[in-house]
Order: C-alpha cells, then structure tokens, then sequence
C-alpha cells in the first residue's frame, strides 16, 4: 500500500522495456556465436583486449549498487555516506595486482573455488563456496528487486512484472551467449550509463540551486550534512572493506581475470576503478535534493531513479530508465555467467562427475543459469527489505575472505587452518554485529577478526606453500 | 412546520457531513520507535471510502511533544509513507490525517521516534579500526605485488 508516484506511463515502460530486451536478447544470440568451446562460453576465450576488459569490469561494478544504493546511502547517510559508496572503487585497484598475480600463478584456471581448492584444501573450499554462492544470490536477488522497484517507481509496472522481465531478458541472452554475449553488453551498458550519468549531472547542476539545497538540508535534515554523523563515520571503511571483499572473492571478477589476455588484467581494473570513482557521487548527490524539490520518497532505494526522473521530466526519465536498465542488466549477466561457472567447475565438475566431457558440462552450465534465475525470482517475490539490507547481510561474510585470498596470492605460509578460521570467526563476528550495532559495521567487524586470525595462523605455520601447485595444467587436475 | 423543517435540515447536513467524513489513517510503525542513525521509514494504512474517486490527500505533521503545540506539516500528498531521514538527536512525535475531497479526518494516534546516534567515541573508535586494516590490506598487497615483481 506504498503508494510511490511514477513518472512515466506504463505504456511507455512497456514500450522501452520489450525494445530494450530484444536489443540485449538479439546481442547474446550474435555473440554467442563466437563461444565454440567451453573456454569460449565461460571466459570468452581467454582472449579480452584492454577496451573490452576496463569496460566490462566497470560496467558490472556499476550496478543497482552504485546507481540506486549510492543515492540510498546519501540519503540515509549524508555526504559521507555518499563518499562513502565511492570508496568501494579500491576494491578495483586492489584486485589490479591480483589480477596479475592470479592470470600468472594460475593461466588455465576457472574459478575462484579452484584457487581456494589448490590452495587451502577441501574443508576451506567448501566454507569458501557456501560464502561465494550464498553472496552471487544476494547479490542476484537484490538486483532483481532493484529491476522490479525501478520499474515500479518510474513507470507505475508492477513491481513483480518488471523483477520477472529484467531477470528473464538477462537469463536468456546469458544463456545464448556466456561470457562473450556478458562482456560484449557490458561493453555498450557502460558506455549508455556514462553519457546518461554524465546527461543526468549536468541536468542537475543546471536546475537546482545549491545554495537553496544546502539551507534545506540545514534546516530539514541537519544531520546529513554533519561530518560527525557518527552511523557514516563507521560506515566509511565497513564499505570500503565490503567493496574489497566483494572483488577479491567473487568468481564475477576472477573469471575476468582469467579471461583477460596476459598483461590486460592489471591495467584493465585500474582503469576501471578510476572511471568509477565519481560515478557513485554524481548518482548519489541527487538524492540530497529530495527535500528541495519536494519529492516524497516513501523506500530510500526508490530515491535515484525518482530524482533523476523529476529533475528531468518525461524524456529525462526515459534516459534514466535505460541507464538504469542497462546498469543492472550488465551486473545481472555477470553474476549469472560467473556464479554458474562457479556452481558447475567447483561443484558439477569436481565433486559429482568429474570426467564429464565439454558438451555435457555447457549442458549443465545453461541448466545452471535457469536455474538460478528461477531460484532468485521466487526469492524475490515478497520484497524482504531495502536493497541494502538485503545485499550487507553478506558483507561480513565476503569482508572475511579478503586476507585468505590476498595473503594466500602472496605468503607461502598461509595456512589452511588459519583460512578456515578466518572466514568462520570473521563471518559469525560480523554478524553479531550486524544484528547488534548495524549493518554499517559488519563488515569492518569481519575483515577485522579475519585479518588478526589468518596473520596469527600465517606466522606460526611452518610449512611454506608450493605456488606451482596451483597451475592445474602442470600439476594434473588432483595437484 | 418552519422549525420543524430547519431541524430536518440541520439534521440532514449532520448527518450528510458525518457521512462523507473519512476515517483517519493508522500508523503500521510501532507507537514507540527508536533510531540510532537518524533515519527511519513512517508508513500508514487507510481504506478508501465512497469518495475516493476523487482522489485523496494525506497531510503528515511533526513536532517536538506529543500535544503538537508547534508542529510543521512535512508532508502532502497521495503516498502511504514517507523516509525521514537526517534526523539529530531528540524526540519527534508524528501524526496524519487524510480527506477526499471534502472535509480533513481526525488525526491518527502519534507515533513517536526517538533518535539517539551512536556514541562519537564508538564511531571513531570504528572509524580507527577500520582505518587500521584497510592500511594493511594496501600494505599486503603492494608489499607482496613488489616481492613477487622482484622474484617471481
């Protein structure tokens, strides 16, 4: 009964909505002619330049998370909120030298599981992979959710009906094309959502005054513009940390690095993060003008697409409705292609049947991908909470895998034991205090416990790690 | 006959005015609530009468004590919730009413939000800690990319 006023007409919604799905569906049929092989189908033949690489690493790190919960975050927040969202850009060019350090160390690889696996042996692989499936379906989920509040609150769809639609366009040309048809959409998603970020700022700077802005948010929300908002001054780093969390362990951007061609993937992620540094503060500011513009915002996930599209009018909301369309569907497309690889390598493949031949295994892997898509739009029928509620409830459980993958990319004594641990304590710590103190905390909590636990086994394991047991392709598939 | 007609009519508009009256509307929060980031959603629920054609209005009222004695309307219009955010410490009471196109309803029972922050020594002391270990995680990284740069 939260009644939102929208801004366009569902005619019109429907009408961009069934233009945008068969752009995107025709784009992964022609894409996906290229995938021949399995390599072709899940890391787009190892063989990704710079421009496609930096692109499709932007483009799926702009997300509903950076164009609907960066305005979130400056609205419950405040401007440190709003820089705050923006600090997940180091997430980006800390995974820079990984990147390399991952493309040398395992060339043939496939997931992020195998590294986990080759490394830390069977029990830490499978608290690892619970962690990474449990994060790519709150991940997935919460965009499903975005694509169905999106298209509610601009175009009055109903908000079951556009979760469906976003979630069956992206299933189906992730399914004609793997990672090619995810990387070449990514490619023209990230250029359409920097000309309309770039279209909807300046429309922005244009029409608001920011004086009259300042002195409302003084007199109607004095806390927003307060440096000692002490929920913001704590949720700088738990970001920041979650923002490295989500990039070091997620197989979304491990599969890029291993599609990536030597000596792209360094440069590739530091160029991203550099073009996506501003993005989350440009989307972000508009949700500070809600209160001098007079816009009611009854779900603070809603205020982004509401504020681009009043400032702008009839056609400036249909700018933001394929800004914001594209932006989830390059992140949707990647989480699908990569969580299924990451379920059909670490799972199918090396648990149940391991000598399954290339075609059974593209087999699985699209059965893989429907069936994710079917699993994330039952959980996301009832809407279960804010988009942020839903996605930080991972936080501390990927903030906990940050040190067992860098420290086991980089010291020999990084042990098992103490990667076991740390994911274990760093994850059940950060939810304490994600029940206890907030969600702005959890994941500084879970880094924090995970890095003191995975250093303190480091320094008193004796044994030092054999790098080139990670390459499968010297060592054989059992090490 | 004359008075008797006048006290029909008298009546008659009671009676006519009491009809198209609406009900007020009822928070669905809590009538206590607390925040300790100074953000929180108000919603509301209401069942439309015979007159909500043409259309409706809800008016949202705050104030600093329960008997409203200076309040400040901080909403209007058709939605059943508004985010409040950016609140700073303090007691804020709230109240709606709604009407269709005639007459304003009673007010709805208050709800009252109460905003205490975090303490300032907590948030810095997590703002530190944070701190803290985002500067090894650079250290980690960086001394373990020029160590392998060194001597693959």
């Amino acid at each position: 009964m939260e009644h939102q006023s929208e801004i366009l007409s569902p005619t019109t919604g429907w009408i961009l909505l069934i233009l945008l799905a068969i752009l995107w569906i025709y784009l992964g049929i022609y894409w996906g002619k290229k995938a021949k092989n399995l390599d072709g189908f899940m890391l787009a033949g190892r063989n990704v330049g710079l421009a496609f690489g930096t692109a499709t690493a932007m483009a799926t790190w702009i997300t509903s998370n950076t164009t609907m919960l960066a305005p979130q975050f400056a609205l419950q927040l405040g401007i440190w909120g709003m820089i705050a969202y923006s600090t997940a850009a180091f997430g980006l060019f800390l995974f820079a030298p990984l990147a390399k350090r991952i493309k040398q160390l395992m060339p043939k690889g496939y997931t992020s599981g195998d590294f986990i696996r080759l490394r830390y042996g069977n029990t830490a692989w499978y608290i690892f992979l619970a962690i990474s499936i449990f994060y790519g379906f709150t991940w997935l989920i919460s965009m499903g959710m975005a694509g169905g509040i999106l298209m509610n609150a601009l175009a009055g769809i109903p908000y079951e009906i556009g979760m469906t639609m976003i979630l069956l366009v992206c299933v189906l040309y992730t399914l004609f094309g793997g990672l090619y048809a995810v990387i070449g959409t990514d490619y023209i998603q990230s250029l359409i959502v920097m000309i309309g970020i770039v279209v909807v700022g300046a429309a922005v700077l244009y029409s608001i005054d920011l004086e009259q802005v300042y002195s409302d948010l003084q007199t109607e929300k004095p806390m927003l513009i307060d440096a000692l908002l002490p929920a913001s001054l704590i949720a700088i780093f738990n970001n920041l940390l979650f923002g490295i969390g989500e990039v070091f362990h997620s197989n979304v951007w491990w599969s890029r690095a291993f599609a990536m061609r030597k000596g792209v993937g360094q440069k590739a992620y530091t160029l991203a993060g550099l073009f996506w540094l501003p993005v989350p503060i440009a989307a972000g500011f508009i949700a500070l003008t809600s209160g001098s513009l007079g816009v009611n915002i009854t779900s603070p996930d809603m205020v982004g697409p509401l504020m681009a599209g009043h400032i702008l009018g009839q056609v400036g909301a249909v700018i933001v409705f394929i800004v914001f369309f594209c932006s989830l569907a390059s992140s949707i497309d990647s989480l699908l292609a990569a969580t299924s690889d990451l379920i059909v390598e670490d799972i199918y493949k090396k648990m149940i049947n391991p000598k399954a031949k290339e075609q059974r295994i593209r087999r699985i892997s699209m059965f893989v991908i429907i069936g994710l898509g079917v699993f994330a739009w039952l959980v996301c029928l009832p809407r279960i909470g804010t988009l942020a509620t839903v996605l930080f409830f991972a936080g501390p459980m990927v903030a906990s895998t940050i040190y067992p993958i860098a420290m086991g990319l980089y010291w020999k004594t990084a042990s098992p034991k103490g990667a076991l641990w740390a994911m274990v304590l760093g994850s059940l710590s950060g939810l304490i205090a994600y029940f206890n103190l907030g969600w702005y905390t959890a994941s500084l909590i879970g880094a924090a416990v995970s890095i003191v636990v995975t250093t303190l086994f480091a320094k008193i394991n004796k044994e030092e790690f054999q790098w080139k047991l990670l390459d499968e392709s010297q060592s054989g598939p059992n090490g | 006959m004359k008075a008797l007609s006048t006290c029909l009519l008298v009546l008659f508009l009671t009676l006519g005015l009491k009809a198209i009256d609406p009900e007020p509307p009822q928070f669905e929060n809590p009538p206590e609530n607390f925040t300790e980031s100074g953000y929180i959603k108000l919603s509301w629920e209401w069942i439309p009468g015979a007159e909500s054609a043409n259309g409706h209005e809800f008016e949202l009222q705050q104030a600093p004590d329960a008997q409203f004695s200076s309040s400040t309307a901080i909403y209007q219009g058709q939605d059943f919730a508004t985010f409040l955010s950016g609140l700073k410490n303090g007691d804020y009471y709230y109240r709606v009413r709604v009407k269709e196109g005639g007459p304003w309803s009673a007010w709805s029972e208050p709800t009252l939000v109460r905003v205490q922050h975090h303490s300032l020594s907590l948030a810095f002391t997590l703002f530190g800690l944070g701190a803290l270990v985002f500067l090894l995680t650079v250290g980690i990284v960086v001394q373990g990319n020029r160590k392998v740069t060194q001597n693959p």
